[in-house]
């Protein structure tokens, strides 16, 4: 038997005893989980694929004072590459984030170029003029020690690990890690294993000259944020931003667990890494933002059902750690679906949310497919990918009245239209790396 | 006069050179001996980065240990899937959980019902782990090496370089896990179920042997698995009893642990017995037994040529369970346990030296250290490679030179110039003392020759004046005639002296230069005769003289009688009254031989060579009291040579005899 199952099933009868007389004064929850599906009644006597989408949202804090301490790795590139311009700009940025945490939070910085220097191991943030002073001592030179340089980092965030804290590490980078490992995959792998012990590695890359597969993956594995930064002068409000998301995490390893009912077959899960195991589906996010919605979209297949039936497709279970109460909570939904002949009743049910969110997603796997086969020199492989991309778009659209999914064609035409040029493309690719992570994991910035 | 200089130079040089290569050597030992003790230094060094790797592995087996009888705990029959797959989710080094039966066949995971992961890791382990005795340890199954060879043999996708050294480490576990165990049993209630310690936390403190404190999602109870043997007993005799087990794990709960997870934990149990059911310690003395695992080891292999590794080990079932470690995050821990560049700085061990740890292809993982230099251009001083599991990476101690050697080489080089400069001053002043003493030497004897010519002028004047003189005499003056032939025999004495000196100096500068006539060896012989005659008369000497050369040969008769003179005096001074001088004159050829016989004294033919040298005089009753300079004989032989001859001392009954040979070509017309 499953231990973890076992005290989840523990804390269902804990819940179960203690809402029911309890119901009206009950805590307030972090976290609101909604179900819903794309079109909520299907033809009746046919197998459809159809989309549910899962989200979660952290609530609004009553309390303003209130917040999260968080401990913070910040891990600075300072390869030869970073000289000038960048460095100030990534220095300066680094302190005024680090300005803006309190007592409660703990920070360190680490740089790195051939190899590794703990600027500021983890300390309290009080001392902001010390660690400024520390930071304001990087000098660039050397080479790219990537993944020592995240391995110091989440090391330092070790050293004060509490789940009940924003575990985070802070990448940026502006070149090609060449020393030590260097490919995508064992990134991924290491910021999957960090993501286990509730640390997220978001990841910045500065420039045209970063990896963005590398970075991408490394900041998805973990469930980080990415962000592209073209200019230098740019860096301070991205730090402002990630400080501004680190700040307001609300709930960490969120586990959400899905269960086809009813012979319904889960087909993929848009945008987030999930395991598909027969009719189970799991997957995890780190961390939930107050305020964000944080969504997965699942493609099932419903057999055919008779007229007037109603059914169960999936049942939702989450669990996740409370910051504000320190403690584990765990939500419970469903989605039904009802089957009629009626075409009227079909149209008119349709969750055009839901559905937009999910033709988001599709759309950005087409995305994703076409940079693939770009990467591959299939120039017109990958516009005809854009082009039928930017058709399912234009129809969902025009259906839906969606001006959200119009604009997100007229995105993939001028897409298609940029993929020609060779001497943009490495900028282009990074942009578009970069929104199709942003879409996927729904970053707020 | 050349030589001098020469011995000087060679005086200084000799020890100074070898002063030089003494202190070269007495260097180059000490250099060896500091790079001895460097390397041996940079050996240790390296050394503890291995061990500390190590240690890294016995932590990580610990930790995995307790995962594999957390596993077995929760095992009922068969292992639940869904705990495995939660095993791998929240393990932060576990990529990937397998299982193995008695016979090596795959339990977990299987294709039929596995998620895209595990497909993933079936694929690329298929050959590895249909090599079965993979995962025995080497004295039970052929020689690991075969194993691993096997295994490349038939899987080219992947090659298996895996146990050529499995590390035999029961003894070691089974303390680790007895330990466990009892630490286990206190701590259970202890735990901490609200704010579980971060997995990296629990590894460290497993390293400290500190109590062990397991995640939250994990059930705290577990004991030694329950007894193997229950596959023997039946099967519905065994669920009962560990349904009564199960029940009493609930109660047993209720007093220790908090409310609402015994209700919790109870509930469960009662309703769903048979994965839940743990027979505990407490509750189920007969199931107590401790089972050790019998075998483990790590496996390193390849995948995509990077290095991959895998922990398993053998249950008291003879099952395996195996753990696929996570590459990145076990290269990423290793690299947490090296210094980062502060660390460096402030310890000061690596001032102007780099460690770069290498992984099996040579490019760098990791490195630390104070060194400027960009490291193409440099050679490692040292390399080691680590051990196993990690055998194919290694560590290189990069630094550009033993630097604190240069200064004494230095110093070295400066007593070596000052004792050169302190000789060669000595030299120079033995030298300029040794030429002025020469300078004067040579002095003297222009001043004896300048002497000795001019006293040669007037004794030719002298002497041709006596004999004009004797000319001008009586028959019947018989008084004056006898002083006139007194003053001719000393002039002529006195000349043949002055001829001595003037060879002397002549031949020790090496002048003497032959002046061939046409004339008779005779001729000579005779004109000298007839100038010793009244001395040889007055000695009582007759000297007796058998000519053979009456042909006209190439001679220098100046020089002839010059050697002649001197034999002769020495005779008339050494001889005297010995009557008979026996003179022979042969030619053979073109050598003309001379043999002179006297019947004095005789000479000591132990001293034949050394009369010939120069101030030499046989010291005996005879000689002494006769004045004499000691140059004659010298000058003979020396002009007899220059002659193309000799004159060499013959052995005779009485008297002494000397042959003398010279070169006498005979007279072209």
């Amino acid at each position: 038997m499953n231990s973890h199952r076992l005290i989840k099933i523990k804390h269902l009868i804990v819940a179960a005893c203690l809402s029911i007389p309890l119901l009206p004064t009950a805590h307030a929850k972090q976290v609101d989980l909604d179900v819903n599906l794309a079109t909520p009644i299907m033809e009746a006597n046919k197998t459809h694929n159809a989309f549910i989408k899962i989200s979660l949202e952290g609530i609004k804090q009553e309390k303003l004072q209130e917040r999260i301490p968080a401990n913070i790795a910040i891990v600075l590139d300072k390869s030869g590459s970073m000289q000038g311009d960048k460095m100030y700009y990534a220095k300066e940025a680094a302190i005024m984030a680090i300005n803006r945490l309190d007592l409660n939070d703990i920070v360190s910085v680490v740089s790195y170029d051939s190899r590794v220097n703990v600027v500021v191991p983890a300390t309290k943030a009080s001392d902001s003029t010390r660690i400024a002073r520390a930071i304001n001592r990087i000098q660039a030179q050397g080479n790219t020690a990537l993944f020592a340089g995240v391995s110091k980092g989440a090391q330092e965030l070790r050293k004060f690990l509490d789940l009940n804290k924003v575990n985070r590490v802070i990448l940026l980078s502006d070149g090609l890690a060449n020393v030590g490992p260097s490919t995508p995959n064992e990134l991924g792998k290491l910021g999957l294993s960090l993501a286990k012990e509730g640390i997220s590695v978001t990841t910045i890359g500065l420039g045209l000259g970063y990896n963005e597969d590398l970075m991408t993956q490394l900041a998805g594995f973990s469930d980080g944020n990415h962000a592209f930064v073209e200019n230098a002068s740019s860096l301070a409000e991205i730090f402002q931003y990630e400080f501004g998301d680190v700040l307001s995490v609300v709930a960490q390893g969120v586990e959400i667990r899905i269960r086809c009912k009813n012979g319904v077959r889960p087909i993929r899960v848009l945008g987030r890494e999930a395991e598909i195991s027969g009719s189970t589906v799991n997957t995890r996010m780190n961390q939930l933002y107050s305020e964000q919605e944080k969504f997965i979209i699942l493609e099932v297949e419903v057999p055919a059902q008779e007229n007037q039936a109603s059914i169960d497709l999936v049942d939702v279970d989450i669990n996740y750690n409370d910051l504000f109460h320190k403690r584990t909570e765990r939500l419970n939904s469903t989605v039904a679906a009802n089957f009629t002949r009626s075409q009227q009743q079909i149209e008119e049910a349709i969750d055009t949310k839901t559905y937009e969110a999910a033709a988001e997603q599709v759309a950005n796997e087409y995305n994703r497919k076409a940079v693939e086969k770009r990467d591959q020199g299939d120039i017109q492989g990958a516009k005809t990918i854009l082009q039928e991309s930017a058709n399912y778009l234009d129809n969902l659209g025009q259906s839906l009245a969606s001006p959200k999914l119009i604009e997100q064609k007229e995105e993939a035409l001028q897409d298609a239209q940029e993929l020609d040029d060779e001497q943009e493309w490495t900028k282009k690719r990074k942009e578009l790396k970069e929104r199709q992570y942003k879409r996927a994991n729904q970053q707020s910035y | 006069m050349k030589k001098t200089p020469l011995l000087l130079i060679s005086l200084i040089l000799i020890p100074v050179l070898i002063l030089g290569w003494i202190s070269v050597q007495l260097e180059q030992n000490q250099q060896q001996l500091v790079k001895h003790q460097f390397q041996s230094l940079i050996q240790l060094q390296l050394e503890d980065v291995d061990d500390l790797f190590q240690s890294h592995f016995q932590r990580l087996e610990t930790a995995l240990q307790t995962e594999t009888n957390l596993l077995l705990a929760s095992k009922d029959q068969q292992y639940s899937t869904s705990s495995l797959r939660q095993l791998v989710k929240n393990s932060p080094y576990i990529e990937q959980v397998f299982i193995l039966d008695q016979q090596r066949d795959t339990l977990f995971p299987v294709i039929k019902n596995a998620t895209q992961q595990e497909l993933y890791f079936l694929q690329q382990t298929q050959t590895l782990l249909s090599t079965k005795n993979l995962f025995m340890q080497p004295q039970e199954s052929p020689p690991s090496i075969a194993a691993a060879n096997h295994a490349s043999a038939d899987g080219d996708s992947q090659p298996v370089s895996a146990n050529g050294k499995q590390e035999i480490r029961e003894t070691e576990q089974f303390k680790t896990t007895e330990r466990l165990n009892s630490k286990e049993s206190n701590n259970q209630l202890s735990a901490k179920r609200s704010s579980p310690a971060p997995y990296s936390a629990q590894l460290k403190q497993k390293a400290d042997s500190a109590p062990l404190t397991l995640s939250s999602n994990r059930i705290q109870q577990y004991s030694a698995e329950p007894e193997p043997s229950s596959e023997i007993a039946s099967s519905i005799a065994l669920s009962d009893i560990q349904e009564e087990s199960a029940k009493l794990t609930g109660s047993k709960l209720a007093h220790s642990d908090i409310q609402e997870s015994v209700s919790a934990d109870s509930i469960t149990v009662l309703s769903k017995p048979t994965p839940t059911s743990l027979p505990t310690r407490q509750s189920l003395p007969t199931l107590k037994k401790h089972k050790q695992p019998k075998d483990s080891g790590w496996i390193a292999w390849y995948n995509n040529t990077q290095l991959q590794h895998i922990y398993w080990q053998s249950t008291a079932d003879n099952e395996v369970i195996g753990f696929a470690i996570n590459s990145a995050r076990l290269l990423s821990d290793l690299i947490n346990l090296l210094p980062d560049q502060t660390e460096v700085n402030s310890n000061e061990q690596l001032t102007n030296a780099g460690i770069y740890l290498k992984n099996s292809r040579g490019d760098i993982s990791y490195e630390w250290g104070n060194i400027e230099l960009t490291p193409e251009n440099l050679k490692p001083i040292k390399t080691i490679n680590l051990s196993h599991p990690l055998s194919s990476w290694r560590l290189e101690y990069i630094s550009p030179s033993l630097s604190p050697t240069q200064d004494r080489w230095l110093e070295k080089l400066l007593v070596i110039l000052v004792t050169l400069t302190a000789l060669s001053l000595l030299g120079w002043l033995i030298y300029r003392e040794q030429t002025r003493e020469s300078r004067l030497a040579r002095q003297r004897v222009n001043f004896v020759n300048q002497v000795s010519h001019e006293l040669k002028t007037p004794l030719t004047n002298v002497r041709m004046y006596a004999e004009m003189l004797e000319n001008h005499l009586e028959e019947d003056q018989t008084k004056p005639k006898r002083y006139l032939s007194v003053i001719n025999n000393e002039s002529q004495r006195l000349s043949r002296l002055i001829d001595n000196v003037l060879s002397f100096s002549r031949l020790e500068r090496d002048s003497v230069e032959l002046s061939l006539q046409v004339s008779t060896v005779d001729a000579c012989i005779r004109n000298t005769l007839q100038a010793f005659a009244p001395a040889f008369t007055q000695r009582g000497l007759e000297p007796v003289f058998q000519s053979k050369c009456r042909s006209e040969v190439m001679i220098d008769p100046y020089c002839t009688e010059q050697i002649l003179n001197n034999l002769l005096s020495n005779i008339e001074k050494y001889a005297a009254n010995s009557g008979k001088i026996s003179i022979e004159c042969w030619q053979t050829h073109s050598t003309t031989f001379i043999r002179i016989h006297d019947n004095g004294p005789g000479i000591d033919m132990n001293v034949a060579n050394q009369i010939f040298n120069q101030f030499y005089r046989v010291s005996n009753k005879l000689t002494d009291g006769v004045t004499g300079t000691g140059i004659g004989l010298s000058i003979a032989r020396e002009l007899a040579r220059k002659h193309g001859g000799d004159l060499i001392l013959e052995s005779s009954q009485c008297g002494a005899c000397f042959l003398l040979s010279l070169h006498t070509p005979e007279a072209k017309e």
